[in-house]
């Protein structure tokens, strides 16, 4: 299908004015989980995939997209009014953001933060358009071997970017895999550790499974940090940014747009290590170098641009290859699993209307994204002092009805509070649940891949090598997990012996 | 500095068991599998999993490997300074999350996830402070109010009810 109608396939959605009320929706409550320091894009759509439901796939995933993105802005708020990150992907706005509030300049770094997030939105969003297609013809040519080096370079990355150790990430991501063989094995059909369990013998749930580990375990982790601080949101005035201003930051922007989509598109980065990477190489090339981090608006305009494009970037490989590019796009494709889609190459074919769809509904989030920021800030800001005594118990109610309401069995809610508990435990000995869940939704793309190869080379392990693409893809694989530790290596080697 | 190295090797024996624990009860788990079923070349439901298992092992024992190795200072940047932490508010949630399932059958889920909601409030909030005990009460009612409201009128979802009242 070309790309052109692509892009326009799913139009007529949104002349339902429901789809774009779900969007509207959609977006102010990703901007109020974005804005509440603690509660994440990943959370607000893990606690609100149940609600899609009862909706077409085409309205379900409005809604998600609505949330991602618009926590995906929101983040910034708190970041630059308090200097505590809505989300992870703000981090490097309060670098500068911050200490522009410190000068009185909190609604200017507001002004920026919003229309650098919402041009990096849609500067993400085009290369969606035209990368994704032309990612998923390639991908239309991938044999089982090449789906199993994609798989093992989202777990690879994913181990190497995770908080901590790239083994703990290892360990982490297996023991999603793991979690994901419980139930009847895809090729055979023999049940696999249910021990007589009939809950079990369809394997564990998605939801529960996600929301258990993105949820409650975060509510176990703020609740033993359990400090109410008393918090006081600045004034926030002019907030509308100067066309000249713009105009001179274009340039960067465009640049942190595209550093922010292409390590968006790297699957597992997302957008904390894309905002990071763009305020650094920013920072490093900007002739005011030595300015980055004393409250200057090219930092917050560098930082935002890169996270929100990352989202577009993001969505690339999830699209293209079904390959979750950060947890929040493994919550879309369990969404689109839930409705019987499988993400991946065939999806542009069979579904174009959805793939479209998908696309708009990112460019009217940014849409609202961009107003309310611009004329709501100043109330939307009001949510950081929500205190944590009630924040707490509400995602642990909307945990319990989300997990319940996937099968109506209260099975899921024992297995929401098991895999929150677990998530806890494991993250005490620096095990993250990000590694986790995407070794959850990559596990049977994995297994089904990796089995058929080895079912069509009759047994012959070399399979993996012989074909190019799979060959440089296990390379890649190999030098991610293993070039840092042999780098360092030599590097103390060398120091050693000088 | 002593205890951050201490706590560090602790988590990394913890890991390490963890894996051995885990990766050993696979490979026990699925030595009774079929090894055959369908298939022209012995690769049966247990294959994918013990591949997994053995992996699992390895990192184990390589955490256990690293911790001989004189530490960089990547392991040293993992020693940051953690803030205090509370466990009794954590084990408590979880008590009550398991009475409020176990009570969901007897109570229904309003009930239960109503007292589920305020004891929390008030487990959080310390202090007891009585002025504010009727805010917590209006919050966690409307908390009940919105999930009624939004998943059994709006998604249609029929959630728990008592096996003594609708």
């Amino acid at each position: 299908m070309e790309i052109f109608s692509l892009i326009t396939a799913g139009l007529p959605t949104f002349g339902n004015p429901y789809s774009v009320f779900l969007v509207v929706a959609g977006s102010v409550l990703g901007i109020i989980f974005g804005a509440i320091p603690g509660l994440t894009a990943t959370m607000g759509m893990a606690i609100f995939l149940p609600m899609t439901f009862t909706m077409s796939d085409i309205n379900g995933m409005l809604f998600l997209i609505g949330i991602y993105v618009g926590a995906c802005y929101a983040g910034s708020l708190s970041s630059i009014l308090v200097n505590i990150p809505g989300t992870p992907s703000s981090i490097a706005t309060g670098f500068d953001g911050y200490p522009m509030t410190q000068k009185g300049e909190a609604g200017r770094a507001i002004g920026y933060a919003t229309i650098a997030s919402a041009l990096g939105g849609i500067f993400g969003v085009f290369i969606l358009m035209f990368a994704a297609p032309i990612l998923a013809g390639l991908a239309l040519k991938f044999s089982a071997q090449e789906y199993t080096g994609v798989a093992l370079l989202g777990i690879s990355i994913v181990s190497y970017i995770s908080f901590g150790s790239t083994i703990k990430g290892l360990i982490g991501a297996i023991i999603g895999l793991l979690l994901a063989t419980i139930g009847q094995d895809v090729i055979t059909a023999y049940p696999r550790f249910v021990f007589g369990s009939k809950n079990l013998q369809a394997g564990l749930e998605m939801i529960p499974v996600m929301v258990g580990f993105f949820g409650v375990t975060e509510v176990l982790v703020k609740l033993e940090q359990m400090l109410e601080i008393k918090i006081k949101v600045p004034k926030i005035q002019n907030v509308l940014p100067s066309l000249s201003n713009l105009v001179r930051m274009s340039p960067m922007m465009s640049v942190s747009s595209l550093i922010g989509t292409f390590v968006g598109a790297v699957p597992a980065a997302g957008g904390a290590i894309a905002s990071m990477v763009a305020y650094g190489i920013q920072k490093r090339f900007s002739k005011r170098s030595k300015e980055y981090g004393t409250g200057i608006s090219e930092g917050v305009v560098a930082a935002e641009a890169a996270n929100n494009a990352a989202v577009g970037g993001a969505l690339v490989p999830m699209l293209s290859l079904g390959i979750p590019g950060d947890p929040q796009t493994a919550i879309l494709i369990g969404a689109l699993m839930i409705n019987g889609l499988a993400p991946g190459p065939m999806l542009f074919a069979t579904r174009p209307d959805l793939i479209s769809t998908i696309y708009m509904g990112n460019l009217l989030s940014i849409i609202v994204f961009t107003i309310v920021g611009l004329l709501g800030a100043r109330y939307f800001a009001l949510l950081i002092k929500v205190p944590k005594r009630y924040i707490l118990p509400a995602i642990m109610i909307f945990c319990i009805v989300g997990s319940f309401a996937i099968r109506n069995t209260v099975f899921d809610i024992w297995v929401l509070l098991g895999c929150g508990l677990l998530g806890y435990l494991l993250q005490k000995i620096g095990i993250m649940a990000a590694p986790i869940i995407l070794g959850f939704v990559l596990g049977p793309i994995l297994e089904d891949n990796f089995r058929r190869s080895l079912i069509m080379s009759g047994g012959d392990w070399t399979t993996f090598f012989v074909r190019p693409v799979s060959l440089i893809l296990l390379l890649i694989n190999i030098f991610i997990l293993v070039g840092p530790f042999l780098f360092r290596f030599f590097k103390q080697k060398t120091r050693g012996t000088l | 500095m002593m205890k951050k190295m201490s706590e560090l090797k602790r988590d990394s024996w913890t890991t390490s068991i963890l894996c051995f624990l885990i990766g050993g009860f696979i490979l026990v788990d699925t030595f009774h599998y079929p090894e055959v079923q369908g298939q022209g070349f012995g690769q049966g439901p247990g294959f994918y999993p013990q591949v997994l298992a053995v992996v699992l092992i390895f990192l184990g024992a390589l955490i256990l490997f690293k911790e001989w190795l004189p530490r960089g200072t990547e392991t040293l940047e993992q020693c940051s300074d953690k803030p205090s932490v509370r466990y009794l508010p954590v084990v408590l949630l979880n008590i009550l999350s398991i009475l409020m399932i176990s009570l969901m059958k007897y109570l229904g889920f309003f009930v239960s996830g109503f007292l589920l909601i305020i004891l929390t409030v008030f487990m959080i909030r310390r202090p007891a402070n009585m002025k504010l005990m009727g805010l917590d009460l209006i919050f966690s009612t409307g908390m009940i109010l919105l999930i009624y409201l939004v998943f059994e009128i709006f998604v249609g979802i029929e959630l728990p009810n008592s096996i003594f009242w609708d």
